[in-house]
């Protein structure tokens, strides 16, 4: 039964389900549908710390072009220095999830939302907002009733 | 006045021992003390005293939080009250509307004490990434009170305020609890009402609770709970059984509705399947917390729990999907965030500098770090290998998590892996292994499930431990009878000590009742 | 454009045109708020935390919305995608609230549809790729100098439909006759009102030229600020010959954004923004994905008018209308409803639909009124035509009644007795106003006798005037020849 292939778990019957249940249990520890290489598993692995775990985390660098369309795309600038930072960081996580890439997921949808939820849709029945004044208290810059910004570059 | 439950003292205004003024006085000189050393709060409300004499007392008996000072994370909208999401870029921002949780508490009476610290936008896991200053844990002021929600627990594990409302994406409300000793309560996703609570991530988020007991927890939730035409996520598929026990509930009034509520969750243990996860007790997990959490395990055996060990090799993916979906969302959320319609605005001369500047000034670094990478997982380029394989490594994984209930009703295992490390520990460690503080909550975010972390005892240092129960979607009541049953039967060791002094509570101070 | 230049364009080169049409619909709030949609309301008054992009609000989708799009979907032949699912289109923009557009990018609810066109007594099919759901935007009015933007976010949140077609379009001729007949689609579905000059029809389109028989596409050119039919006509046909013309000249075209300017009756390039828009489509989580009940598109097909297209072809058949005739009782649909309820009544179809398209159609234009204004029942409208066609009143005084019918909504048979505007019709009565008529204007007599047909005409007049124009004008005429004998004659 335990055959440590990777075996999408939905796919066996309740029947094999059970029996994957107790073959758990009979072989403590043993991985199934993993691959325990894998640098950030061994945080839940029996070998290391959260100081190995950093070690074992290599990092994926990000072109100049990459990083200047992320940029633009968040509307950010960053410093010189912060973009050293910054690029190690984010190039440590690529790393870490990287793993999803080999993942077997055929035949899995995208999950949304986590429950199932009952979908409640609203009449087309007009209700005006009660409180301007605290709606646009909050606005940096306002002329007759209209946010101000300055000038837009295009057109 | 040494009791600081909710209901002790919902009992105390009842019988007209206690006066609301007093209790609304009796906390504020506690959080004059404290505070100033603690950093619980971003702001405090005054005006507590003055709402307090103004409660009719012929309201009394129908509102079941009559007088009781309730303290918010500060990502709570709450009308007319300040909102600042611990960040700078909403530093002065007013809402026009109150959030549906904090709105369900007010209409019961309950008094706002005052907006409470976190990290910014919720980002972070130990309220330090907040722009107004970390929170300190009151156990060891060196130490962080965990995060995001670190303000909310930080108040209700020093006596500061008797309850708190908080937000739990991926251990937030969890974490800090077990960081502070306290009870940290996460309902199955779409029981509360998120209108109102600025998100992080709308997939993932729910409105959580801190509380000294677990009944206070409960009774709190049970409160807040139900659907909202103002949330469309909240019209979840109850079970007919559950839908009904929270009705009843809601339809008693105090003394009835607590009394209840204590009946329900004092069913025990006797015959319930627990499966310990192996995962849980890995290798980042400190020897001394899993010690805890072993004794806790083995004294519900000997109540009747059948606890067994599983594993569950998924787990490990739970972080990778965490980060990519996390951050997807959360950049997206963030994009409003412009100087245009409110919030900070920093004067440009056109309007992409006025975005880039306004951005730059109002966000952290944690923020402007999830942003990128949120960004990034988007792209085209990685759109469907990372975005959406992430979406289908959650589906993956939740079903996992189902197949496991199928044959056990409670998940266990510890709420962190270490107790809570020291202000600064984060330093140049990097954001994986920060993101590893949360890999043990993690998973109940994902696939939306109730879990509770209720204190379990005190590691080597004396900080405290929390123990994380996990059940499936909709058992919210059952997980909050199994963490009463472990307040019930736990050591005197294990006991947080309870008193209503304003200084700390000291880790040595024999157990004492609650 | 000279006619060599002209026949010269037409051997050489095609044109490959393509549009993306948004369709504001007429629903009375936004898509996930319950803002107003009212046109004119003062700036931000139509607003609320929702559509203002407030942090903490949720989005709640409107019913009626997703129906109205449905209803497009399938009176375009589309693959209903039953899924309703919404995505965030992420830029920024001072008129996009949360830095992101709701919309339907990986699932729009409609898909390979068609709309089949007439083109110079041709048909052509244009198909529909692709039709969702989405939000609209806000506006932004630029203040003179570098004084700045004002930002109004009434419209932001307002639901829209874009419907996009592939490129199936071949001349600016054709490209009028789709935003006609779309437009027309869209009113008979009673979704939108559909005007390009307010904005409630909005297209861009997508140009590029190759050479004749080519089947690789040009460069293709996004032409923007198309603000009337007429002015799509107009730029179509204007960036099509300045694609030839580069082409001719041995220049590339280049592919970009280009916006018409209606006053100078040119296209000029637009600002290029950076590099590459990547939208991020996110599957938005706020808004419940659901499925629609089999029965529920069924019903909503169903409860479908007659569209457009299927109503000129019954009107053809059932009735033996012209095509021209057709098209202008289909053009309006309250019109062709009158109609059809006029026939139903018994009025003779192609009479009615005469008076329908000429005096009837003549009155409510020039009044500015629409066809329910007017209180002239279908009951009425068949009595009128009975009226005439049984010579109890002529032509020229059924005018009159159709007048008195419009103002007071009275029955003709009633007008008609009222006002003693019976037509005389009995040959005794008028043989002896004849005689008087003829007797009194002995020159014209005397010139018709010359051979001057005109003269007949003016003896007609007498006579009806004698009659107040209520004598049979063929009777009249009939018996003055009668009277007169033969032109020329003795």
């Amino acid at each position: 039964m335990h055959t440590g292939h990777e075996v999408p778990v939905w796919h066996l019957s309740f029947a094999q389900r059970t029996l994957l249940g107790f073959g758990f249990l009979a072989v403590r520890g043993e991985r199934m549908c993993y691959d325990s290489s894998v640098p950030h598993t061994r945080f839940f692995g029996n070998a290391c710390d959260a100081a190995l775990l950093r070690e074992g985390v290599a990092e994926v660098p990000l072109s100049p072009e990459t990083w200047e369309k992320l940029q633009y795309l968040a509307r950010l600038e960053l410093t010189p220095e912060e973009k050293v930072r910054m690029e190690r960081e984010l190039g440590e996580l690529l790393a870490y999830v990287s793993s999803l890439r080999q993942l077997p997921l055929d035949g899995v949808s995208p999950m949304i939302l986590p429950v199932e939820v009952e979908p409640v849709l609203r009449a087309d029945v007009p209700e005006v907002f009660p409180s301007r004044e605290e709606l646009l208290r909050n606005a940096p810059e306002v002329q007759d009733g209209a946010f101000v910004v300055p000038n837009v570059l295009e057109e | 006045m040494d009791e600081i439950s909710v209901l002790a003292w919902r009992s105390r205004i009842a019988s007209g021992e206690a006066v609301p003024e007093d209790v609304a006085r009796y906390y504020l000189e506690a959080i004059a003390a404290r505070d100033p050393e603690i950093h619980a709060f971003l702001l405090v409300r005054e005006e507590v005293r003055e709402e307090a004499r103004n409660l009719k007392v012929e309201d009394r008996d129908a509102l079941p939080f009559f007088g009781i000072p309730v303290a918010v994370k500060d990502n709570f909208l709450t009308r007319g009250v300040r909102t600042t999401a611990g960040s700078r870029m909403l530093e002065t921002y007013v809402p026009p509307v109150d959030a549906t949780a904090w709105e369900h508490l007010a209409h019961g009476g309950a008094l706002l004490l005052g907006k409470t610290n976190l990290d910014e936008f919720a980002m972070g896991v130990s309220t330090e990434t907040s722009a107004f200053g970390p929170t300190r844990n009151p156990w060891d002021p060196a130490r962080r009170s965990g995060g995001s929600s670190g303000g909310s627990a930080a108040a209700v594990a020093a006596g500061l305020s008797p309850l708190a409302l908080g937000s739990d994406t991926g251990g937030s409300v969890r974490q800090p609890a077990a960081y502070t000793g306290i009870v940290g309560f996460k309902p199955t996703y779409g029981l509360i009402s998120r209108y109102g609570l600025i998100p992080m991530a709308a997939s993932l988020d729910t409105v959580g609770v801190f509380s000294r007991t677990v009944v206070d927890a409960a009774y709190a939730f049970v409160h807040i709970a139900g659907s909202d035409p103002k949330d469309p996520t909240s019209f979840g598929k109850l079970p007919p059984t559950f839908a009904d026990r929270l009705a009843e509930l809601r339809r008693l009034a105090y003394p009835a509705r607590a009394e209840r509520l204590r009946a329900l969750l004092s069913r025990g243990v006797s015959g319930t399947k627990v499966a310990l996860v192996r995962e849980f007790f890995g290798g980042g997990v400190s020897p001394e917390v899993r010690g805890v959490v072993e004794a806790a395990a083995r004294r519900m055996e000997e109540l009747g729990a059948r606890v067994e060990y599983v594993s569950v090799p998924e787990l490990e993916l739970a972080g990778a999907v965490y980060a990519v979906v996390m951050s997807a969302e959360a950049a997206s959320h963030l994009g409003r965030f412009d100087g245009v319609r409110f919030g900070l605005r920093v004067p440009a001369e056109n309007v992409d500098a006025l975005y880039v500047r306004t951005r730059n000034r109002g966000f952290g670094w944690e923020a402007k770090r999830r942003i990128l990478f949120g960004t990034y997982v988007t792209l085209s380029e990685s759109f469907v290998d990372l975005y959406e394989r992430a979406l289908r490594a959650r589906r993956f994984l939740a079903s996992r998590l189902e197949t496991i209930f199928a044959d056990y009703d409670f998940l266990l295992g510890p709420t962190t892996p270490t107790t809570a490390p020291t202000l600064g520990a984060a330093g140049d460690q990097g954001p994986v292994v920060e993101l590893t503080q949360d890999l043990l909550t993690i998973p109940a975010n994902l696939a939306g499930l109730p879990a509770v972390s209720v204190p379990a005892g005190r590691g080597s240092d004396g900080m405290p431990v929390g123990l994380q129960i996990v059940g499936p979607r909709y058992s919210d009541l059952d997980v909050l009878a199994f963490a009463f049953a472990w307040e019930e039967a736990r050591p005197p060791e294990a006991r947080p000590p309870f008193g209503g002094k304003a200084a700390a509570p000291s880790p040595w101070e024999g157990g004492n009742g609650r | 454009m000279s006619a060599v230049r002209e026949e010269a364009r037409a051997t050489e080169y095609e044109a490959v045109i393509g549009f993306e049409v948004h369709v504001e619909l007429a629903t009375a709030t936004k898509l996930f708020c319950l803002c107003p949609t009212t046109f004119g309301a003062p700036p931000n008054a139509h607003t609320c935390p929702i559509c203002l992009g407030h942090p903490g609000t949720l989005p709640l989708l409107n019913e009626r919305a997703v129906e109205y799009a449905l209803r497009a979907a399938l009176a375009l032949g589309c693959e209903i995608e039953r899924r309703v699912h919404f995505d965030r289109k992420h830029y920024f923009y001072p008129d996009l609230p949360k830095a992101y557009q709701m919309s339907q990018v990986h699932a729009p609810i409609g898909r390979n549809g068609a709309l089949t066109i007439e083109v110079g007594g041709r048909t052509k099919v244009v198909r529909i790729r692709e039709m969702h759901l989405e939000e609209d935007a806000g506006k932004s009015v630029h203040l003179p100098g570098e004084a700045g933007t004002l930002i109004d976010l009434n419209r932001a949140g307002v639901p829209l439909i874009e419907i996009v077609t592939e490129p199936d379009i071949s001349s600016p001729e054709e490209a009028r006759a789709f935003l006609e007949e779309l437009r027309l689609t869209m009113l008979y579905l009673g979704i939108s009102d559909v005007r390009m000059e307010e904005g409630s029809l909005r297209a861009d389109a997508n140009v590029s030229v190759r050479p004749k028989g080519s089947s690789v596409l040009g460069s293709k050119v996004e032409v923007k600020n198309l603000n009337s039919i007429s002015g799509v006509e107009r730029a179509l046909a204007y960036e099509i010959e300045r694609q030839i013309s580069l082409l001719r000249r041995g220049e590339r075209v280049v592919s970009e954004t280009r916006r018409w300017d209606e006053g100078r009756r040119l296209t000029f390039p637009m600002r290029q923004k950076f590099g590459g828009e990547d939208y991020r489509p996110i599957h938005d989580p706020e808004v419940v994905p659901y499925v629609l009940e089999e029965s529920y598109v069924e019903r909503v097909r169903a409860q479908l008018l007659e569209l457009p297209q299927k109503r000129r072809k019954r009107l053809q058949e059932a009735y033996g209308l012209s095509a021209y005739d057709a098209g202008v009782l289909t053009a309006n649909r309250e019109l062709g409803d009158l109609f059809e309820a006029g026939v139903r009544e018994g009025a003779p179809p192609k009479p009615l639909a005469n008076w329908l398209m000429s005096e009837f159609l003549g009155y409510v234009n020039e009044r500015g009124l629409a066809v329910r204004d007017v209180p002239i029942t279908p009951r009425q409208w068949a009595e009128l035509l009975a009226l005439i066609e049984n010579g109890t009143i002529s032509t020229k005084i059924a005018k009159t009644v159709f007048q008195r019918m419009a103002e007071s909504g009275r029955d003709p048979r009633e007008i008609v007795e009222s006002e003693g505007l019976v037509q005389i019709a009995d040959p005794k009565t008028l043989r002896e106003i004849v005689d008087r008529v003829l007797a009194a204007n002995p020159k014209s007599v005397e010139d018709y006798r010359k051979g001057k047909e005109k003269a007949l005409g003016f003896l007609v007049g007498q006579v009806m005037r004698e009659t107040r124009g209520k004598a049979n004008p063929k009777l009249v005429n009939q018996l003055l020849r009668e009277a007169l004998g033969e032109p020329g004659g003795a």
